[in-house]
C-alpha cells in the first residue's frame, strides 16, 4: 500500500527533532518541580501532518486531514479523541472510479510505558514517553463506485455499473504503538504505527474501497500518524 | 530508546507492502461442456470425439471452436441476457443448444470490478445428431468444471 520513500523522510525528521527534544527536557524538569499531584496533569492538541502528505505521495486523489486531543491522567493514562475528514477521487487500472467524502472519529486511550514514579519514590519526567493504545474508529461514508464495466466480449455487448451509498457506516478497532516527544516549550511531536481491524460495515465492504481514517479495506492493516502539537 | 528502534523496525517492515493496483483474479467464467456418447455394446458412457466439430454462437459468425478431435469445450454464456444459444456443427450436421440461465452480479474488488456468474435453469436442444443434454452442474462459477454433458447418438 505504501511506498517506502515517505517513511525515510519521517525517520530523518524524527531524528532531527530528537535533538530538539534534548533541550526541551531541561524545561520539563523545571516544570515538574512546580507541578502539583492532581489526577489531571494537562492536555494536548495535535495535528496529523502525515496523512495529507501520504495522500499526495502514495495515494494520489485521496486527501485526509486529522486532529487529535488527549488528556493526561496521572502521567500514565491518556484518553484520546481523534477526528478528521477525508475526500477522494481515484481510478483503477481498469477505469473504475471511486469517489468518497466522509468524516471519521476515533475514541480510545493511550497508556504511557514510563512509570511516573521511580524506585526511589521520585517523580519522573514523562513529557516524552513511548505508549501503546487502543482505539475504536467510525466513519459515515458517502461513496460512489462508477464505471464498473461488464464486457461480454464474444457477444458484443457491454454495460457500465454504478454502485453508491449515501451513508455507509463502518467501524473498526486499532492497536496503536508510538512515541510522544517534547521538542520545545510546550510543543510536542508524536509518531505512531497502527494496526487496523475492520469490525463491521452496513454495506458490502468490498465496495467501500477506501475508508477515511482506516485506509484501504482490501489490504490495509497498518498505517502511520505523525503529529505535531502543543501540550497545555 | 528500544521502543523507538522497535517502532522504526515496524515502520520499515510494513513499509514494504505495495499494491500495484492490478487485478490478479481469474476473470473468465465459462461453461464447461463435455461431449459424451453411449457404447451400445457395453452400455457404458464414453467420450465422444468428433472428427470435425465447429461451435459458434447463434446469430454470431465468430467461431468459438473448430477442432478435429476435441471432446471438451469452454463456452461463454451471455452476461447481460438470460438466454444463450450455440450451434454445434458436427461433420456438417448442425444442432442448436439453447440455455436459459440467470446471471448474478458479484462485486469482487475495486481493482477487479464485477464478475457475472450463471445458474443454468433449463436446456433445450435439437436432436439431429445429439441425443440429449444433461446439466451436470447448474452453477457456473469458474472454468474448471463440466457444467453440461451433451450426448451424441452414436460413438465414432
Amino acid at each position: 500500500m505504501f511506498n517506502r520513500f515517505p517513511y525515510i523522510y519521517i525517520v530523518l525528521f524524527f531524528f532531527a527533532t530528537s535533538a530538539l527534544a534534548q533541550d526541551a527536557n531541561k524545561d520539563s524538569r523545571e516544570q515538574l518541580k512546580t507541578q502539583n499531584d492532581t489526577i489531571y496533569r494537562g492536555f494536548s492538541v495535535h495535528l496529523d501532518i502525515f496523512s495529507p502528505v501520504m495522500g499526495i505521495i502514495s495515494s494520489p486523489g485521496i486527501f485526509t486531514m486529522e486532529a487529535q486531543a488527549d488528556v493526561n491522567i496521572l502521567d500514565r493514562f491518556y484518553p484520546t479523541i481523534e477526528a478528521g475528514y477525508g475526500v477522494g477521487d481515484i481510478e483503477s487500472k481498469e477505469g473504475a472510479k471511486y469517489k468518497f467524502s466522509a468524516p471519521y472519529m476515533r475514541l480510545g486511550m493511550n497508556f504511557g510505558l514510563i512509570k511516573p514514579i521511580n524506585k526511589k519514590g521520585e517523580r519522573v519526567d514523562v513529557s516524552s514517553y513511548p505508549f501503546v493504545g487502543l482505539r475504536y474508529g467510525m466513519s459515515f461514508l458517502n461513496y460512489t463506485l462508477d464505471n464498473i464495466s461488464i464486457n461480454d466480449g464474444y457477444w458484443n455487448n457491454s454495460k457500465n455499473l454504478v454502485y453508491s451509498s449515501p451513508l455507509a457506516y463502518c467501524g473498526w478497532v486499532e492497536v496503536v504503538a508510538g512515541v510522544r516527544v517534547r521538542i520545545a516549550k510546550g510543543f510536542t511531536m508524536g509518531l505512531s504505527g497502527r494496526f487496523h481491524l475492520l469490525l463491521h460495515s452496513n454495506n458490502d465492504k468490498n465496495k467501500t474501497y477506501y475508508i477515511p481514517g482506516f485506509g484501504k479495506t482490501a489490504e490495509s492493516t497498518f498505517s502511520l500518524n505523525y503529529t505535531v502539537g502543543y501540550t497545555f | 530508546m528500544k521502543y523507538i528502534i522497535y517502532c522504526l523496525f515496524c515502520v520499515l517492515f510494513f513499509g514494504c507492502n505495495y499494491n500495484d493496483g492490478y487485478c490478479r483474479e481469474e476473470k473468465k467464467v465459462n461453461m464447461g461442456v463435455s461431449l459424451r456418447s453411449v457404447d451400445v455394446v457395453n452400455e457404458t458412457e464414453i467420450t465422444y470425439s468428433s472428427t470435425n466439430m465447429t461451435i459458434t454462437g447463434l446469430y454470431n459468425d465468430s467461431i468459438l471452436y473448430e477442432e478435429s478431435t476435441a471432446s471438451t469445450f469452454q463456452l461463454p454464456l451471455k452476461k447481460l441476457e438470460d438466454r444463450t444459444a450455440f450451434i454445434l456443427n458436427d461433420n456438417g450436421v448442425r444442432d442448436t443448444i439453447i440455455l436459459l440461465h440467470e446471471n448474478k452480479e458479484s462485486f469482487i474488488s475495486f481493482e477487479c470490478g464485477t464478475f457475472i456468474y450463471h445458474t443454468i435453469n433449463e436446456v433445450l436442444t435439437t436432436v439431429n445428431n445429439i441425443d440429449s443434454v444433461v446439466v451436470a452442474n447448474p452453477n457456473v462459477f469458474n472454468i474448471e468444471e463440466t457444467h453440461l454433458k451433451v450426448y451424441y447418438k452414436r460413438a465414432n
